[in-house]
């Protein structure tokens, strides 16, 4: 069992508690995973809180709690039926949370959305927290297509081949972050799950034909870069001058060494990537590893050069 | 949820139910245990303890100095460590008033919790509301355990994977609420920034932009509107209580510079590149139809502001052999010295 501080045990049991009394009965299992907790740490953390009570500390004045080896169940509220207030973090949150769907959702959410909001403590204070999102025209028709698992032909161009391929996809899931627009999507042309930026794809034809959902692949829970298991990661030493790098992409890890150097592991998307951000990032980056790499700077800025000359 | 059938309840409880409650003691009668768990004398865990003190205070509405929370818990012959335990609960958020007794009392402080403060206040959200909720809280990701922990609280169920657009919208530092609070409050803040500059802020408000999140307000040291990066603050943010006025016509959005507008300043220095016809379009994008001058065959040539002359050469060279600078001379001789540098090193 993990050791844990006191205080975050009883801020869990003060939510614990409350959901408990609300339900009456649950499958541990069921509790233990909500509150992602191991079972063992669940039903020692309820036990504890049996130990509690009002005075004059009779049993009419203690939390019951009983389990069998299948169920938890609480019988007559007494104490702690309430949860706390939301903390000021989890109220941001929240806030947050509502302003970034807001952008996204569809009219009859929104509303709805809007007055769920509005109800949420503190609703009133009026200093703007504002999520601005990037907008993309082929957002609609790509969000249609991907709830009826229609095929769609994009061309896809690539800033660093400079070139743009005509492929057949099953758009699957749209997710933002940051500045761009992405589609988890099935790729026909590779045959195999791929990740499109929308502002990327030049044309998006819809076909009117559709892919059976039983052959799509399954996405992870929550969107984000799938990195293959065998994607490169890149080891840097950056500079002061480009710290930037480690702010502007996900890393696998950084360090602070001696003389203000960062060093930061990158998943590398493909070469010519590495090669565009190492050739922007200048004399400030410095790869250290693999090898194969050592020289791309180089020969990007080569490739570059070649056009003044 | 609530219907259930009363006779199976009780044949189950009577068969298996145990009520957990002294250490590894328990028998399997529920009578017995419950009587085993009369016995509050000194918890020696932490967490029993504060949760029996935040019980004690949360009684009724009556003040207790320690010693009748002694008397009642028997868990504080050592004054230090209630102020320990009384710490932790503050720490937690957990709002403890506190009075000092006059009479043949005075001088003793006396202590209760107002329920009413320290719990959620009732919501009543209606389905269609409770539903949007639950979707919004389906569809933003945001790296951090407060979206989750405020779910439960609101009690609502988890909703299944969304199918419409999801959002990964980072909320995990902890200065963002602590600015947010200050914004809302309208108080000043003081905080170190990137380069060790100390700056004092009249936050008018928070956006998030391009992946990053800012703060927006009054700089009373540069005297002007400025926007902070939230991950570029080192160390804490205080607050204080000085207190301000937000303008009425504020708009944060034109207040943070975008990445294109960054290039730029008010000078106005302008360069011309050659940009392929491919990558022309998320050029203009970028800094609007407008800067295009002229349309050649299979390529553009567009002006764009140049006078940062760092965010412009990481703009350029992001275009990579898709994109020349032509002109102004100094410029195009920036770019030509930084890639010969590089092509020369190793």
């Amino acid at each position: 069992m993990k050791r844990r501080k006191a205080s975050e045990r009883v801020q869990g049991l003060l939510v614990m508690l409350p959901w408990l009394f609300e339900r009456k009965r649950v499958r541990i299992d069921e509790m233990a995973r909500t509150f992602g907790l191991d079972r063992d740490t669940l039903v020692a953390d309820l036990t504890m809180s049996t130990f509690c009570g009002t005075p004059p500390y009779s049993p009419l004045e203690l939390i019951e709690i009983y389990f069998d080896d299948e169920y938890v169940w609480i019988e007559i509220p007494r104490i702690f039926t309430r949860p706390l207030r939301l903390t000021v973090e989890e109220a941001f949150t929240l806030k947050a949370i509502g302003e970034a769907a807001l952008a996204v959702a569809g009219d009859s959410t929104s509303s709805a959305l809007a007055s769920a909001l509005a109800k949420l403590p503190d609703a009133a204070d009026d200093a703007p927290v504002v999520v601005r999102q990037p907008d993309d025209p082929k957002l609609a028709g790509l969000g249609d297509s991907a709830a009826s698992h229609e095929i769609v032909t994009i061309e896809y161009f690539s800033p660093i081949s400079e070139k743009s391929t005509r492929r057949d996809i099953v758009p699957m899931r749209l997710w933002v972050d940051g500045d761009h627009w992405y589609c988890d999507s099935f790729d026909y042309l590779s045959g195999e799950r791929r990740q499109f930026r929308l502002d990327r794809m030049e044309k998006m034809e819809r076909t009117g034909r559709f892919a059976d959902p039983s052959g799509l692949p399954t996405l992870p829970d929550e969107p984000g870069f799938n990195w293959s298991a065998d994607a490169d990661v890149v080891v840097l030493h950056l500079k002061p001058g480009a710290h930037w790098v480690a702010e502007r992409y996900p890393t696998r890890g950084t360090k602070k060494l001696q003389s203000g150097v960062l060093e930061v592991k990158l998943h590398v998307a493909n070469e010519d990537w590495l090669g565009r951000l190492l050739v922007r990032a200048g004399r400030d980056a410095k790869v250290v590893a693999p090898a194969k790499y050592a020289n791309l700077a180089a020969t990007t800025a080569r490739r570059i050069r070649a056009r003044y000359a | 949820m609530a219907a259930k059938k009363t006779a199976k309840k009780t044949t189950a409880k009577k068969a298996a139910a145990k009520k957990v409650a002294p250490k590894k003691a328990a028998t399997k009668k529920p009578a017995a245990k419950k009587a085993a768990t009369k016995r509050v004398d000194k918890p020696k865990d932490q967490a029993e303890r504060l949760l029996n003190l935040l019980a004690v205070l949360t009684h009724d509405s009556n003040y207790r100095t320690l010693e009748d929370i002694h008397f009642a818990t028997n868990m504080y012959h050592d004054r230090s460590l209630f102020e320990r335990d009384k710490a932790v609960l503050r720490e937690m958020g957990i709002p403890i008033d506190a009075i000092v007794l006059g009479g043949d009392q005075a001088g003793v402080s006396s202590y209760r919790i107002d329920r009413r403060e320290m719990q959620l206040a009732n919501i009543n959200f209606t389905n269609d509301e409770e539903r949007a909720l639950q979707l919004a809280l389906a569809a933003v990701h945001v790296d951090s355990a407060w979206a989750e922990r405020a779910r439960l609280k609101l009690n609502l169920a988890e909703a299944d994977m969304p199918s419409g657009p999801q959002v990964h919208l980072p909320v995990n530092s902890e200065l963002l609420p602590k600015l947010a609070a200050a914004a809302a409050k309208t108080v000043r803040v003081e905080f170190d920034y990137a380069g060790g500059t100390r700056r004092s802020l009249n936050p008018y408000g928070l956006l998030s932009r391009g992946g990053y999140w800012y703060v927006v307000g009054h700089d009373l040291g540069r005297k002007a509107i400025r926007s902070f990066r939230i991950d570029r603050i080192t160390g804490a943010v205080k607050t204080t209580t000085d207190s301000f006025e937000r303008p009425e016509d504020f708009d944060i959005e034109a207040a943070v510079a975008t990445d294109a507008e960054m290039l730029g300043d008010a000078h106005g220095a302008v360069a011309r590149v050659l940009v392929s016809a491919k990558l022309a379009p998320s050029v203009m994008r970028d800094f609007g139809e407008d800067c295009v001058v002229e349309r050649l065959d299979d390529a553009v040539i567009v002006a764009v502001p140049c006078a940062n002359r760092p965010a412009f050469r990481s703009w350029v060279l992001g275009l990579v052999a898709g994109a020349e600078v032509l002109s102004p001379p100094e410029v195009r001789r920036d770019i030509v010295d930084w890639l010969d540098s590089l092509a020369g090193a190793r």
